[in-house]
């Protein structure tokens, strides 16, 4: 398996009248290539699960697996290096930097890597370029629509080659042109091998998963219904 | 009080660094108390709790590293405005109660900081901060040296005053010599570095063939102590009078004012022979297993060859100071 997990739980404010027991219990495998699909109602514990899969938080209880190493009980430090060399993470509100312009923020990641200026730069306006951000390389992000800052999320998240794809609705707040080209971005990275594991509510990516989950109030389960 | 710039800068970064020991404890000691029951998720609260302590006290083994030198620069600048002193054994004897202690403790003491950096580079280097544990609790231990090291500095920087003192010469100089004028043929003093040099190899030798051996390691370590009196005496009744050319002066701490190498060499060789008693250190107090025992390996292998560069590089710097002086 290339992404394994055991017994995973996350509560959020333990202890307290607030408690919430986000995911609970889940036990699953990703095998390398899959194309995994979370869906689930609002605040069922798609994103939580994302978060907890990607190394952006831990676990209260249980393990996560990546090829067979236990990197749940890694160090802070080692887990960002994991999440440095191995993960891209498209986040559902895309997270960029306003100040900086298009190609800065996608070659963001590349900043704590032995790569000078211009390298980062021509790496950076090559994804953008196959993205169809071509001609706007040097915007701020603030003026781009939001069907482009969202290209621009997909292209910071992928300008390191990585591993594993994570995505939080990538599709969820752009118009429908954007979403069928990010759906068809999506398809040729499953061609490429890669192993992405995407949250959702588009059907209509449900036909490209080839390991479909399903979350209901923290519960995961394997859906069996397509 | 003598304040000079140099002496206010040590006190206040000895002050500063006072606090931050203190400012710490705390989370240390919760750290320590925590760690073996918390759940995954309290571990990582702990763990940033970690970074916060560990990068103070590195901040405060670093000053307290580089605070070594700057109180002997300062102590030795007092030299002149102590009447009768000469050389630090001098300014020393300005304020005997405190500049004793506080010079064996600079001798001691960093080999103990040097050990909580070894360790605390070996947790970073796994995976999964197995040490993290150790190196609170060797911090608690750690702290009440810190604060007597700090503590004693404090004390002498503020109280020494400009009281006459004897001069080293009255009382190093004085009473029959360690050594012999001569044995056989060879004078006493060109004996003791006629042993110290070959011994000196034997340990080199010994130094590397420790990385693969367990009885070189411990033999390597059995050696550091003689060849450590050695170095001391033959400083003392060899090296000084020669380089100062004062046969029959024997204070070292003119040796090491007037002739900086000296000072270079002797550093040396002190890192080259604490170092067999680091690795021991780390191995022991850090308790190591698995990844932990792999990194220090690796690292003590490193140390030890840079032990060994050490102990040559010093005796070359020694020979080539002889052949300079008597050239």
């Amino acid at each position: 398996m290339k992404i394994a997990t055991q017994n995973l739980t996350k509560v959020y404010c333990r202890g307290k009248p607030a408690e919430v027991e986000a995911i609970r219990d889940a036990t699953l495998g990703i095998r390398e290539g899959d194309f995994c699909l979370l869906t689930g109602p609002s605040g069922s514990g798609k994103t939580t699960l994302l978060s907890l899969l990607a190394l952006l938080s831990r676990p209260t209880r249980g393990k996560i697996f990546y090829e067979n190493e236990e990197v749940s009980s890694y160090s802070d430090a080692w887990q960002t290096k994991i999440r440095k060399d191995k993960i891209g993470f498209i986040f559902q509100q895309y997270n960029l930097l306003p100040q900086f312009s298009a190609w800065e923020n996608v070659a963001l990641p590349n900043l704590c890597r032995q790569m000078s200026k211009a390298e980062r730069r021509s790496q950076a306006i090559s994804i953008m370029r196959s993205m169809g951000l071509g001609e706007r390389v040097e915007f701020k992000v603030a003026r781009l629509s939001g069907g482009e800052q969202q290209r621009v999320a997909i292209a910071r998240a992928l300008v390191t080659s990585p591993e594993f794809v994570f995505a939080d609705e990538p599709t969820a707040s752009v118009d429908e042109d954007t979403a069928s080209a990010i759906i068809t971005l999506f398809k040729n990275l499953k061609k490429e091998g890669k192993t992405l594991v995407v949250s959702t509510h588009d059907s209509s990516l449900i036909r490209e998963a080839t390991l479909h989950l399903k979350i209901q109030n923290g519960t995961v389960s394997r859906f069996n219904g397509s | 009080m003598m304040l000079t710039f140099g002496a206010a800068m040590n006190l206040l970064l000895s002050v500063c660094a006072l606090l931050l020991t203190l400012g710490v404890l705390r989370m240390a000691f919760r750290i320590f108390r925590r760690w073996n029951k918390s759940d995954d998720e309290e571990r990582h609260e702990l763990e940033k709790g970690f970074y916060l302590t560990f990068s103070v006290v590195m901040v405060v083994l670093g000053i307290r590293l580089f605070l070594v030198p700057l109180y002997f620069w300062n102590m030795q600048s007092f030299v002149p405005l102590v009447p009768g002193a000469m050389c630090l054994w001098g300014v020393f004897n300005a304020l005997p109660e405190g500049a004793w202690p506080s010079l064996f403790l600079k001798i001691v003491l960093p080999a103990a900081y040097l050990s909580w950096l070894l360790l605390a580079r070996i947790n970073s280097s796994c995976r999964t901060n197995p040490l993290i544990r150790n190196l609170m609790a060797l911090f608690m231990i750690l702290t009440p040296f810190l604060l007597i090291d700090f503590g004693t500095e404090i004390y002498v920087l503020s109280q020494l005053s400009p009281v006459e003192v004897s001069c080293c010469s009255s009382a190093i100089d004085v009473g029959t010599r360690l050594v012999p004028g001569a044995i056989g043929a060879v004078s006493g003093q060109t004996l003791l570095l006629l042993i110290l040099f070959p011994y000196s190899m034997l340990y080199v030798a010994s130094l590397i063939l420790s990385t693969k051996n367990r009885a070189a390691r411990l033999n390597a370590l059995a050696i550091t102590i003689p060849i450590g009196i050695l170095l001391v005496v033959t400083i003392t009744e060899t090296l000084t009078p020669w380089l100062l050319r004062l046969p029959f002066h024997h204070c070292p701490f003119c040796l090491f004012f007037q002739h900086p190498l000296s000072l270079v060499f002797t550093v040396l060789f002190w890192f080259g022979l604490a170092t067999p008693w680091l690795s021991l250190a780390t191995r022991q107090l850090g308790r190591l297993n698995g990844e932990a025992k792999e990194v220090e390996y690796r690292l003590s292998k490193t140390l030890t060859t840079y032990a060994a560069y050490a102990i040559i590089i010093a005796m070359a710097l020694m020979l080539v100071d002889i052949l300079i002086v008597f050239s």
